[in-house]
């Protein structure tokens, strides 16, 4: 189900990363990277014939890179640019799976950004201009009380 | 609650003090989680549930272990996989088995839904390969969830029946087997209302194929611990007893500082177990307020 990526497919999520959120390639450069189905970009350990899924999808390419909510949440803390900080009425809509309209222009460029609150990584999102689009996986969005 | 007459006769002879066996298990088990090391410390998590005004207790016998409230499940730390809902007892085999950073390969053979895998994950600091199979496809999917949600990247999930499992020397595996989950009474009272010693025989033939395969696939050196959920000797005891008379396995004396275990039953039904069996251990519910469960360290 899975298979070694092209060279090109794993340069360009490199330097999508490196360009878009300032993060290092040697982050990921010595994990095993594998193409998945619909586009996914894979890390994870050495593959076994066995295996069903493996490691961690980074990102998903269709024409475009974009990067998955856990490994901006793995890599936050070398995250260096294209974050927007919420507040905690924003965070808890945040974490429910709510879009969001934010007050002020943030200093992030449009495109994908790392949301956090109070230093925490939430996840992926997608900015335009002050539309923030809730880019949480269905399945990992929350009815949190307590943040 | 009133437990069935013949659960209070199999059970109450195998420990000092069955009143207190028998009304722990008429008492809900507290809740509890584990710091996912992969994306927090304890010490965060901790000043974090104060901020909420959530109790929190810690545990002698590991830093990451807290027990907790049913609010945990509602919180942001849950929502960042920065801790992992899972009972005290559940936390057991990968620190019996000593999963750290230098463990190269770790196989966690009943993985889903994936509590001991991702705690493994932490323990080797993402590090080595951690394989997570499991045989039933419909579990794939929440320990798929898991893995992400926890941040693990060393792992490989399989589909597989262990016993047709290919041949990996392993560091570690770990056969939390399939059982007849006496222990978890605590957490449905409606299972021990509907007690009966009929799965029993079922399981322990699943389970003496599992800890021969699973011994099979260590490494030289390597480590198998062997798990269940259960009372019954038939699929605790006998299991490591029939292990020792089929392969040149030594037993490990469990240790874990803080922690109480009690010694395994030395005979059942009139038959003796291998004296190696007596370096087994049980957990019962009234002893550690948790779960009843079973474990043997074994060194290939």
């Amino acid at each position: 189900m899975t298979r070694a990526p092209t060279d090109g497919l794993k340069q360009a999520v490199l330097a999508y990363l490196e360009e878009r959120f300032g993060l290092d390639p040697r982050l990921l450069t010595n994990l095993h990277w594998y193409a998945g189905a619909k586009g996914r970009v894979i890390v994870g350990p050495p593959a076994l014939r066995e295996a069903v899924t493996i490691g961690m999808a980074v990102a998903r390419v269709q024409g475009s890179v974009k990067p998955t909510t856990q490994a901006l949440q793995l890599l936050a803390a070398s995250v260096k640019k294209n974050v927007v900080d919420l507040d905690r009425d924003q965070a808890a809509a945040f974490v429910r799976g709510r879009d969001l309209s934010l007050d002020a222009t943030p200093l992030a460029t449009d495109g994908y950004v790392l949301v956090r609150y109070a230093g925490l990584p939430l996840g992926c999102a997608h900015l335009r201009g002050a539309q923030l689009r809730n880019m949480l996986p269905k399945a990992r969005r929350l009815e949190v009380d307590f943040l | 609650m009133d437990l069935p007459a013949r659960f209070r006769d199999r059970y109450g002879p195998l420990v000092d003090d069955p009143g207190a066996l028998f009304s722990s298990l008429a008492t809900p088990v507290p809740k509890a989680f584990r710091v996912n090391t992969l994306k927090a410390t304890p010490a965060e998590v901790a000043d974090r549930f104060q901020g909420y005004g959530l109790a929190l207790r810690p545990v002698e016998w590991s830093p990451e272990a807290f027990v907790s409230v049913p609010e945990a499940g509602r919180t942001l730390d849950h929502f960042l996989g920065a801790i992992y809902l899972q009972e005290l007892v559940s936390m057991l085999p990968p620190l019996v088995a000593g999963v750290s950073p230098r463990t190269r390969t770790v196989i966690d053979a009943c993985a889903a839904p994936g509590s001991k895998t991702t705690q493994c994950a932490a323990l080797m600091a993402n590090q080595g390969l951690l394989v997570a199979n499991d045989v039933d496809y419909r579990r794939i999917r929440a320990l798929k969830f898991n893995l992400e949600k926890t941040g693990a990247i060393n792992t490989i999930i399989t589909n597989k029946d262990v016993r047709h499992f290919p041949g990996l020397p392993a560091d570690v595996v770990l056969v939390d087997a399939p059982c007849s989950a006496e222990g978890t009474f605590r957490k449905s009272p409606e299972a021990l209302a509907t007690w009966s010693t009929q799965g029993i025989a079922r399981h322990a033939n699943l389970q003496r194929q599992l800890i021969l395969k699973g011994f099979d696939l260590l490494a030289p050196g390597g480590t198998l611990v062997y798990s269940t959920c259960t009372f019954a000797p038939e699929e605790n005891e006998a299991v490591i007893d029939y292990l020792l008379r089929n392969r040149p396995a030594a037993l490990e004396s469990i240790r874990l500082p803080g922690f109480r275990f009690s010694p395994p039953v030395r005979e059942w039904n009139g038959r003796a177990f291998d004296p190696q069996v007596r370096r087994a251990a049980r957990v019962w519910p009234h002893e550690n307020d948790t779960g009843g469960f079973f474990l043997a360290k074994i060194r290939a």
